[in-house]
């Protein structure tokens, strides 16, 4: 009952998205003005019935109902209730109706709160909104059904994939996911002030905490992921370059150029047309990242549904709202001037520079994703990594930083770099003393060297709009902005320390022998079998002394998953100031001895606290720019009240 | 002040349609040839081989 309830919701919600772009559409033509009263109480009660439909679907996993094949499919009796839950979204229907959810619940926050656009252009970009959904409720009701049931119940399900089967798993696929719709909202907008022709800083000030959100869930999603892969996968890296890992890269590069741009929208009422295109270009990056992991037509560890027939509807969804969208930007950006002009030495120069330049790296990954398709077009099958990658984004990268560390220091319109550049003596000369004592250390690559220079530079560089101030006084916004800036600085010093400094020693070892790594000593006590809800594990008992110092337990486990069949490697970790040890355990070999590897990774958690920071400084802007706005909203309605009386 | 509209190339704004175009054709055209369309994952066994090499070898330490 509760299946066919949240198909129901689900159908009543895709009937509701179609009124919403009917009632909208109709209303911009003035033939049914009228109409245009329906659209904002139509999208909130959509977003309402999305969200039951997800409830739905919730519910039937927390109970492993088996009658339902998703359930059937994706859940096993025996699971923690925790990846019970998770089982709901990690699997393509049940991710796709949270795609929906998260869209229709935008909308209906959209139709409830934003006020300050001309009715016009909300009724456009409701209408646009409502368009997007409609083609996703399709999708999932045509050829993705999450609620089918099966004729004959079995006795239990398939379980989880194991490697999803982590905490951290559980709750990275929704963040992205609310990263990527979030990107849905900035587009409707791009799409009702193209339609409307009302692109100014109203526009860019309605959009900015929609981007802004979109950015943080992406960015905690994308510092989450990586965390889980370092962790869970065992192989000690923690980016790899995979389709999936440049899929969210992908929207989170056009969302932080689409955030820059749209603060100088907002603030200088400049770079109109380039806003509304990147605003197009992040979601698009969005589209299109789902697609090549979902079509399979790249297979990457998370390609969780290869299929080229939902490939092929996915395609005819980029090609009506990407190609719509780029259609309208044609025909539409030349009536969009660019407005308020600045110098090429201002802040909104330096905002353009790094545009420009996270664009260009933009291109570079995809690219990069998309090669080995067309080299197989050509009959060759190559995989491209860090070789093509790393040297290629850090081409614009590494000046990215340059652009960061002098950018907040220049005034708006117009500036001198004679006026920062004293403020600047400092970040260098920590920067020139990084290079040299990092190019000290004998076996470190020239990336590892200017990254950590760089960083070090940038982490005081990232300080300094703050000096000079009454720091209870200062903006949350500017708050925010020295935060994130700081968190990636510290992301890099963290990434390059990594890549610089890391020891990794392989082994063959029996119970009781010792292993070195890097400061650590590591004793092997003993090999034990263990058993967990659904999994049976060999488990090494260690203990890792750093430097001679007391000894730490360490357990990494070799897991046996029983439904479905998988082993899986738990890594021990043992965390410092400094640094971490990382442990894993292989398989026994014919003489008895025990595969195990351990990296010393030094600064290594510095990448996870400085995605978090970056993070927290989004949360800090987003903060102080929508409080900004209630206080706006609360005065302007104090003064009307005041006015009305007084009319009196 | 806005300025007055620029006069920039109207193909210019035709040119992302173009590439998309593009794009989505032979992307539609790789879904209709499934074939080799595997990318192996990088992510995940980058070392098996060098474990497997420490084993079949007999030497008990390898610096990765």
């Amino acid at each position: 009952m509760i299946a066919e309830f949240g198909l129901a919701a689900l159908w009543l919600a895709a009937a509701l998205a179609l009124l919403q772009l009917v009632a909208g559409s109709l209303s911009l033509t003035g033939k049914g003005a009228a109409l245009g009263a329906l659209v904002r109480p139509v999208a909130v009660v959509q977003g309402v019935l999305a969200a039951l439909a997800f409830a739905a679907l919730i519910y039937l996993f927390s109970v492993t109902d088996l009658s339902v094949k998703l359930v059937a499919m994706n859940s096993h009796s025996a699971k923690p209730l925790l990846y019970k839950l998770a089982g709901a979204w990690g699997n393509h229907e049940g991710s796709m109706l949270l795609w929906v959810t998260v869209m229709g619940l935008a909308g209906g926050i959209v139709a409830l709160v934003e006020r300050r656009l001309p009715e016009p252009t909300m009724l456009a970009t409701l209408a646009g909104q409502a368009f997007v959904s409609l083609g996703f409720y399709a999708f999932l009701l045509l050829s993705s059904n999450p609620f089918e049931r099966l004729s004959e119940i079995p006795v239990d399900g398939n379980g989880l994939n194991p490697l999803l089967q982590d905490p951290g798993l559980a709750f990275h696929p929704p963040t992205l996911y609310l990263g990527y719709v979030g990107l849905s909202v900035a587009f409707s907008f791009a799409i009702g002030a193209l339609i409307t022709r009302q692109v100014g800083p109203a526009f860019a000030r309605a959009m900015r905490p929609w981007v802004l959100a979109a950015w943080i869930f992406l960015t905690l999603g994308i510092t989450a992921g990586s965390y889980w892969a370092y962790y869970e996968l065992g192989w000690g890296g923690w980016w790899f370059w995979d389709p999936v890992e440049n899929a969210s890269l992908m929207p989170w590069l056009a969302a932080t150029a689409l955030l820059h741009s749209v603060s100088v929208l907002a603030s200088r009422n400049a770079l109109r047309a380039w806003t509304v295109m990147l605003g197009v270009v992040a979601f698009s990056m969005s589209m299109v990242g789902t697609f090549l992991v979902r079509s399979g037509i790249l297979t990457s560890v998370h390609a969780f549904a290869v299929d080229p027939e939902r490939g092929s509807f996915l395609l005819g969804l980029l090609s009506i709202y990407i190609g719509g969208a780029l259609t309208l930007f044609a025909v539409r950006a030349s009536t969009v001037t660019e407005g308020e002009r600045f110098a090429l030495v201002s802040r909104e120069g330096a905002l353009v520079f790094n545009n420009v330049l996270l664009s260009a790296t933009l291109g570079i990954v995809l690219i990069g994703t998309l090669y080995p398709l067309f080299a197989e077009a050509f009959g060759a099958k190559v995989s491209v990594g860090p070789p093509y990658f790393n040297p290629m984004t850090a081409t614009f990268v590494l000046p990215m930083l340059l652009v960061m560390a002098v950018g907040p220091l220049l005034r708006w319109r117009r500036d001198r770099f004679t006026r920062v550049r004293p403020a600047l003596a400092i970040p260098a000369l920590i920067a020139i003393g990084a290079a040299i004592w990092a190019a000290s250390q004998s076996a470190i690559g020239l990336l590892p060297l200017l990254g950590m220079a760089l960083g070090l530079g940038l982490a005081v560089a990232s300080l300094l709009p703050l000096r000079g101030r009454n720091l209870r006084r200062t903006p949350l916004a500017t708050w925010g902005m020295v935060v994130a800036h700081f968190g990636i600085a510290v992301a890099l010093i963290g990434a390059a320390s990594d890549s610089a400094f890391t020891e990794e020693r392989l082994v063959a070892v029996n119970v009781g022998d010792t292993a070195k790594v890097g400061p650590w000593t590591i004793q092997i006590k003993r090999i034990e079998p263990i058993a967990g809800p659904n999994w049976t594990a060999l488990g090494a008992d260690m203990f890792a002394s750093y430097k001679g110092g007391a000894p730490i337990e360490i357990k990494p486990q070799s897991r046996s998953f029983w439904s479905p069949p998988q082993q899986t490697s738990e890594s021990a970790l043992v965390t410092r100031w400094n640094g971490q040890l990382y442990a894993i355990m292989g398989e026994e070999a014919a003489d008895g001895r025990w595969q195990l590897r351990f990296w010393w990774k030094p600064f290594v958690p510095l990448i996870w606290y400085g995605g978090l920071l970056v993070a927290l400084g989004g949360l800090l802007a987003l903060v102080g720019r929508v409080s900004a706005d209630v206080r706006r909203i609360i005065a302007r309605g104090k003064i009307a009240y005041r006015r009305e009386r007084q009319g009196r | 002040m806005s300025e007055p509209v620029k006069k920039r190339p109207l193909w210019v704004y035709w040119v992302p349609v173009v590439l998309f175009v593009g794009f989505v054709q032979f992307v539609a055209w790789q879904l209709r040839n499934p074939a080799a369309r595997e990318v192996e994952s990088a992510m995940i066994g980058n070392c098996n081989s060098r474990a497997r090499a420490l084993m079949e070898r007999d030497i008990s330490e390898i610096s990765c």
